[in-house]
Formats: structure tokens, sequence, C-alpha cells
């Protein structure tokens, strides 16, 4: 083996796993990437080093869009749920392209963990060799996220990796579709393929597409998307090798790690251009409403409610020091993650946050320190736990940071930056028999465009934001019509679907569809909260409403149409009277968060799809008139909200059918609702001794007993902020036998740490 | 053109924070380098707005900072020029409340199905004593404890990254 750094002074070592320790240790003495003291190619000819960067970054983008055509999923092909990652020889980010860039770093996880159990050894590392990975433990969020990496080779040595992960929207799981949410266990998500080998020679091998066709129900799917990331993956390896002969293999080695440490150095210098330093805290609730639903593990928790409080430090050198002490413990249900999928969070909401030209790696990873408490559902101690759902999860915890960023960079004055992003993004899952008469299954990607939280000089995203993936797109309704046994009735504006404020949140939107040509269309929904908020507003604003969907089945809608009747478009302006059910016979279900239809949908079953709204900004009560009056037109709010949250007194002119905001009444009518709040409000202080008394009898409902109790069992940090809080000594305790005990299996180990040994999981 | 700082006056900053600056020229700010000047003029546009004369140290809010007040403390201060005392205590403490825990309470703002619930979420609403502002809204478990959102290291800040002591 070659020396990692030659021009550094670094010591020559036999095997890529000392290789990578001593990567961590160079860390750990030097303060510095690789020991990289001073950045030489960057300093000596910063146009040859930027020219280099701009190469790989425009080799691995172009890549990312070839390999993409080679795929038949919708969700590959047209909302872009791919990326393209080069890494060093020891599995570290370098560069990327766009999309689900979550996955930098779960594929650098995904390099690492073969590296530390030897597969250099065995099956060995060679030009040509294919390797890929689902297992969230090993590197991931949730197993529809499958990765394939490629070693690089020059003159003989490994030199570097190339991975491309697409999100394949059918895995053979429990349940038809890419997220089974009745899964409890590992055994239940569908095809795991565990850091394996699957081909050589540039090839995927024979058997892997056998064992696809017998294993998905859409294995064309599946494999269509393996021959993506492979094209993709080798694409960016021949060109990256093609660029290293016009560079120069020694530069090359030394640019990509000097990529690496020049971006630890702007991390720090970025926290402490655009933040303060401090300390930060949020919270947010994660719910999931099961019990009783068809098809759920005896062992499942049906009904899971847990919090998610997250801290971050940035100390004086820019460091962020991210700790998710207080997490509930990990359950037998399928909202669990793993400390890779937390980190893989982190990058793609940093090169939103922070790192919004592009320059996020490995580098920007390592100014940072994710600490997870082990036992819970960010580390659970049990790998067979299910993380089927992790996302459920990943993203009301970067929607907590997100709360915190938008707070910082507010606080530093650049409010063109301040931004609530988002939280989950509800979708669904259908299989079954499709309307060619075959087993079919897969998740409707439309969900990859929703409404952002606000901004801070502006209304949030309508419409066209996820957080997962910054280049948001619902697809085409024609394109999801081929796929699915369903027609659109309608794709529309759902009002009031926003959180209220100064600015509003993005707004969400709904799918009318209508099961066509099919008797047998299972459907279940994924990434709902149920009736537990996942995101916040901010400085006044509120959040979005839960999420809910409509199922209408025995209808009597092909008679309307038949008889040329007004057919639905939705829910309506009114939740209460939704026009759906008012218009079309049949029997009804509102179902909040993830669920399970009863038995399979046939024809004529309508399924009424929300696509959701985020957090606003600031006192509703400043919202500009003029703003009401565009909402009013779009169809975005309705008079009796906009009234009652906004204080707007609103008419309509007598001539035309244009709505008009009273700017005078409106303002007198403020004024009252202001003086209301002063006159109805509680002092904080009399409001916190009536809690006290409250807690300190355990006369709170029983869930959130359960989730007080379950943290309080494991962070002793959790409980001593508690008591201060609200000022109870040492005696006070949730940990009572009335109170029941939702996860006696958990590890208490009442620490929280980085997790970065990919010999644990 | 993006790849540099674009230096922002206080007339534009003022037109940023009011949402009304063309958006080509926020997107052209955005896509430039960050203008490590901009905290000072920041806090010069909203001096200049206020009716009140102590220093602003740090802005938290549209409607809250911490600054020096006369007794030399630094405190939380509304725009009205309500004082919520020293920023080291949680100005939430101090503040009036608006406790929405019911199912009717909650169903004014989000009817029907659209009602989380009261079991699981409470939304705390924090008004400022003096003028009404609604400063904040948090949606937390019910017992949960008053989030504590931000705590300021000043020290640093200003010390090591503004390279000047404390005002």
């Amino acid at each position: 083996m070659r020396a990692i750094e030659p021009a550094h002074d670094a010591p020559v070592y036999v095997s890529m796993r000392a290789r990578t320790e001593a990567v961590k240790q160079q860390l750990k003495t030097t303060g510095h990437y690789k020991g990289i003291r001073d950045l030489r190619l960057k300093e000596r000819d910063v146009i040859r080093f930027e020219l280099l960067y701009s190469r790989l970054q425009s080799i691995v983008i172009g890549s990312q869009q070839v390999g993409s055509k080679v795929a038949c999923s919708p969700g590959t092909r047209e909302v872009g749920e791919s990326v393209i990652g080069l890494y060093t020889p020891e599995g570290d980010a370098v560069v990327f392209s766009g999309g689900i860039m979550v996955h930098v770093h779960t594929m650098s996880r995904f390099i690492k963990w073969m590296i530390a159990h030897d597969y250099e050894t065995n099956p060995g590392f060679k030009h040509g060799d294919i390797f890929e990975n689902n297992d969230t433990y090993i590197g991931g969020v949730h197993i529809p996220d499958i990765m394939d990496v490629t070693p690089i080779f020059w003159e003989g040595e490994l030199i570097g990796w190339t991975g491309m992960v697409t999100h394949v929207l059918e895995v053979g799981g429990i349940t038809p579709g890419s997220m089974p949410v009745l899964s409890a266990e590992r055994f239940t998500e569908g095809l795991i393929i565990c850091a394996e080998k699957v081909g050589e020679n540039d090839q995927l091998y024979k058997h892997y597409e056998v064992r696809a066709e017998r294993s998905v129900r859409s294995p064309d799917l599946w494999i269509l998307d393996a021959k993506a990331r492979v094209t993709g993956a080798l694409m960016a390896r021949d060109e990256i090798v093609a660029t290293i002969r016009e560079f120069g293999i020694d530069y090359y080695t030394e640019a990509v790690n000097e990529y690496i440490e020049s971006a630890r150095r702007a991390q720090l210098e970025r926290v402490k251009t655009m933040l303060v330093p401090g300390v930060y805290k949020e919270v947010t609730t994660c719910d999931q409403i099961m019990e009783g639903q068809p098809g759920l593990s005896p062992l499942a928790d049906g009904n899971v409610t847990i919090i998610e409080p997250l801290e971050m430090t940035i100390d004086g050198t820019g460091k962020m020091t991210i700790d998710f002490d207080g997490f509930g413990s990990w359950r037998y249900w399928s909202g669990n993650a793993t400390p890779a999928a937390l980190e893989g969070g982190l990058f793609v909401s940093m090169s939103q946050a922070l790192n919004f030209d592009g320059r996020i790696n490995h580098g920007s990873y390592l100014a940072t320190e994710l600490k997870f408490p082990q036992g819970t559902v960010v580390w659970p101690d049990n790998k067979y736990a299910s993380t089927s759902l992790g996302w459920n999860l990943v993203m009301p915890t970067w929607a907590n940071w997100y709360r915190m960023m938008a707070r910082a960079t507010y606080m530093r004055g650049f409010v063109e930056e301040t931004f609530l992003f988002g939280a989950l993004t509800p979708c669904y899952d259908a299989g079954g028999i499709d309307q060619y008469g075959r087993v079919f299954g897969g998740t409707n990607f439309e969900l990859a465009a929703q409404g952002s939280g606000a901004r801070g000089i502006c209304d949030g995203i309508d419409f066209g934001y996820v957080l997962w993936n910054p280049e948001s797109d619902m697809g085409n309704a024609e394109i999801w019509e081929q796929l699915f046994p369903q027609l659109y009735l309608s794709r529309k504006i759902l009002p009031n679907a926003h959180g209220f404020g100064k600015y509003r949140g993005g707004n969400g939107w709904q799918s009318l569809l209508l099961t066509h040509n099919s008797n047998q269309m299972v459907i279940t929904t994924e990434l709902c909260q149920a009736r537990a908020f996942d995101h916040q507003g901010i400085f006044g604003g509120y959040p979005g409403k839960v999420h809910y969907i409509y199922l209408l089945t025995d209808t009597d809608i092909k008679e309307r149409i038949a008889k040329g009747l007004e057919l639905p478009t939705g829910e309506g302006d009114d939740p209460l009277d939704p026009e759906l059910a008012r218009l079309v016979k049949g029997k009804l279900r509102v179902s909040h968060g993830n669920m399970t239809a009863d038995k399979p949908l046939k024809d004529g079953d309508i399924v009424l799809m929300q696509y959701r709204g985020m957090g606003g900004f600031g006192d509703p009560l400043d919202r500009d008139p003029a703003l009401i009056e565009q909402d009013l037109e779009n169809g975005i709010v309705t008079r009796n909200m906009a009234e009652r949250i906004c204080g707007a007194v609103i008419e309509r002119l007598a001539d035309g059918d244009l709505w008009v905001v009273n700017r005078e009444a409106t303002a007198t009518r403020r004024d009252e609702m202001r003086k209301a709040r002063i006159k109805n409000a509680v002092p904080a202080k009399t409001w916190i001794a009536a809690q006290k008394a409250r807690i300190e009898e355990h006369a709170l409902p029983d869930v959130v007993l359960e989730i007080y109790k379950d943290v309080s069992s494991h962070s002793e940090k959790w409980m001593r902020e508690y008591r201060a809080s609200w000022g109870f000594d040492e005696s006070f305790s949730f940990d009572v036998p009335e109170i029941r005990d939702v996860n006696p299996f958990a590890l208490r180990s009442g620490k929280s740490r980085v997790a970065d040994n990919p010999l644990e999981f | 053109m993006a790849g540099h700082v674009v230096e922002v006056d206080e007339s534009t900053l003022g037109l940023l924070i009011d949402g009304q600056l063309p958006w080509d020229d926020v997107h052209h700010i955005q896509s430039s380098y960050k203008d490590p000047k901009r905290f000072d003029t920041y806090v010069k546009v909203l001096q200049s707005r206020v009716s009140w004369t102590d220093p602003i140290v740090l802005p938290l809010s549209p409607y809250l900072s911490i600054v020096k007040n006369t007794a030399g403390v630094y405190a939380v201060k509304c725009l009205c020029g309500h004082d919520f005392g020293d920023y080291r205590h949680n100005w939430k403490r101090s503040a009036l409340m608006n406790v929405r825990d019911t199912q009717e309470k909650l169903e004014e703002l989000w009817p029907g199905p659209r009602c989380p619930d009261p079991e699981k979420n409470e939304i705390r609403e924090f008004f400022c004593p003096d003028c009404g502002r609604q400063l904040e809204v948090d949606a937390v478990p019910p017992g949960y404890p008053i989030l504590a959102n931000f705590t300021p290291d000043l020290e640093a800040f200003y010390r090591d990254w503004l390279g000047r002591p404390l005002p």
C-alpha cells in the first residue's frame, strides 16, 4: 500500500482498516483531517485547485443524470430520488451530486463498515466489484434506499470509491410499497442486502437479478434501479480516472484530502459568520396510532408517542454539538432510526441551512459532533428493531434543528436565510393487482413536493418542498396513473393547510384518486404524524395542521359520472363538512397518521390524500392584508380562518369577485384582539404554579406520563433538567408502578455519546 | 454576481427585514458570500426603529432583543419597551400565557379532523404583558417544561466572534 498522504509525511499502512483507524487518530492528535495543517495546493494555485473540484462535481452530477435515466421508476427518473458521491479510500465523502443528500453519509458508513469488517481480505476489493447495501444498521435510513459502491483503482491501488443511491419503490415487505408501516422487526421490512458483493467486472451477478425477481412485487423497478445505480457509479469512476490522468495521481490524492480539511475549516467559519454561540433547545413529538390495524405483529407497540428533545451547543470555536439525550426508548414499531440516519440527516440539513454552495463533505461532519443515547429510538440496542419508517423519526428531529437555525440566522441579521424548512412528508404505498392484471407494489412519490415552513422575509414555499430532497418534484399525474390502478380526479390546493403567522408556512395540497380497473389494491400510509405536532412555528407563528386521509369505499361515483353529476375535487373549504363525503355516497373512513386499509380497495373506491404545509413565522396579527387577499383569491386560506387567526376584516366587493381586507377595520380589530389577549391570558408564574401541583400528583394524561417515565429511566440529564424546570427536588420521580413501562427491553445506559465505531452496529 | 461579499447598507437591510426588497435583489444577496458587517448594520437598523435608548446587544426575534438596560443588566426587551429582566432567566416565565389544552380551544385553530390530540399536545401562546404581541408559540406535550429556546454565550459572541468586548 502507498502512503495515504505522502505530501504530509503520513506513515505507510498495510491494511485499509489500519489506514482508516490512522485517519481518526491523526484528527485526534493534530486537530486536522489527515494531519493537514497547510492547504498547500489551494494556496499554491487556487484556480487549479477549484478547477479539479468543479470537474469532480460535474462528474457526479452528470453521472447521476445519466444513471437515473436507466431506471424505469418514476421515483428515480422523474422525481430525482438519487444521489452520487465520491469517497476517499477510507470512505470519507469528498463531493456529491444533488438529490437525496442524506446518503452522502450513509454510503460513507457503508464503506467504513466493510473496511472495519475486513472485506479487504474476504471478499476482497477489486476493480469492477460492485457492493450493495440497504441494511440501516450498516449505513442507511430505511431499506428502500439502496446503495451501490465500486472501488476506484489506480495502478493496482485502491484510491477511492464512487457510489449511487436510489429509493426503490417496492421492496418486498409485509405490505406492498417501500415503507411497510406494519413492520415491527426487520424481518418484515422487505429484502435486505447486508453489505454484499453483488457483481464483478462491472456486471451484476445473474443470481442478484433472480433473487429480485422472486422477492419483490415489482422486480422491474428494483432491477432497473440497480442498473441505474451501477451505471452512475461506474460512469463516475471512469470519468474520475480520466481526470486523474489529466491532473496526476499525487495532485488528486492530495487535493481530495484538502477538500475535506478545507470544508472542516469552512464549516467552523460559516457557523461563526452566520450564527450565534450558546445553547439551543427544542422539542417535537412523534406518534403513531396502529392499534387494531390488520396485520400488526403481536410484538408491536400499536400506539407509540415519543418526544424528541434536541439540544445544540455552539461553542466559541464554531463547533456544533448536537445531543439527542432525552429521546424515547426504541420500540417494536417501524419508526426507529440509526445514528447513520441521523448523521445523514445532518448532511441534507446543513446543505440547505449553511452549506448551500454545495461545499459539504466529510470535513463539515468533522466540524460537528452528534451524541446519541444508546437504547433509544436513535440507536436501538436491538439491531432487529425495524427502521422501515426511519424517516418518521429523522424528519421531526431535523425540523427541531431547523427551528434552531432559523432563530440563529435571524438573531445574526441574515434574515434572508431564516427558514423553517419542513418536517414529516406523508405518502402512501399501494399494491395488489394493477390495471394490467399484474402483481404490483409501489410508493407514489408525488409526496416529494409539499409546503415548507415560513421564511424570515416571506411565506414558505407552496407545494414544492421536502426537507430530504431540495430538488423537489411531484412528478406528472399521468406517470403515476401508469404505475398505479388509480386515476386522478384532482390535484388541488388544500385550504388552511399551513401554519399561520406574519409569514405563513408553505401550503399543502391534495390528490383525489379513483381506484380504476383493479379490485385488489392494498393501501397504507407512511411518514405521517398522527395527532401530535412534529414541527413548530417560530416567533409567534403556529404549526400546520395534523395529517389525515379519507378513504371512501362502496361509492356511487361511477353512477355520478354516468349521469354527468358534479364530481368532488377534494375536501373543500370546510373539514367539518368535507365535499367528498357530501357529494359521493359511500363508506367513509378518516384516518390519522400511518394506517393500513382494512381491505383491498376496488374499482370505484376513492382515496383523498393530503400533502402538508408547515409552520408560520411571527404573530399572525402582523400579517399584511395584501397577502391575506392574495391567499383568499388563490384558495390558500378561507375567510373564517383569516378572520379568526389573523384578525382580518374581510369584505367581498359588490360588483365583482374580489376579496378585500378592510385595512382600517382590520387595524382596529387587531388592537382589540391584542387587548383581549392581555385581559384573558394568565401570568406564566401563575400557570407554572398550577402545573407544578398537577405534575406532582402525576395528574397528566397517561400517554405523557408513559413518555416521561420512559425518558427519565435512561436520561439522567433530562430528568435533572425536568426537576429543575418545575422546581422539584430529587424525591420527585415518574418511576412509580402506576405508570406503565412502555419499553422494558431497552438498555438504560443513561449516557449520550458519539457513535463513531462501525463495529458497534 | 455571486462569488463575492455583498455589503448590505442600512436602507437595503431595512427593506429586506420588512420583506419589501425585490426578489431578484434578495436572491443576489442569498447567492453571495455573507457580509461580516451584517450584524452591526442589523443592530443599527433595529436600534433606529425603537423608541427606547437601551443599546441592543443581541436581537432575539422580530419582537425581542437583549439590551443593556439603564441598570446595567443584560435584559430581554420587547419592541414596546417592556423589560422581561435578565436574559439568563427564560423570558417566557415572565410573559402572559394562553394555553390551548382542550379540544375546544385547539379546534379554534384546527377544526374537526385537523385538531391535534390535547392529551399529546398543548399549544402555549406567550404574549407581551404590555403590548399583547404574540412573541412565541410552543407545541409541547402537557407537563413538558417551558422551553428555553436559546441561551446565548454573549461573552464568546462578542470577544471571540466579533472581536470586541461586550457593550
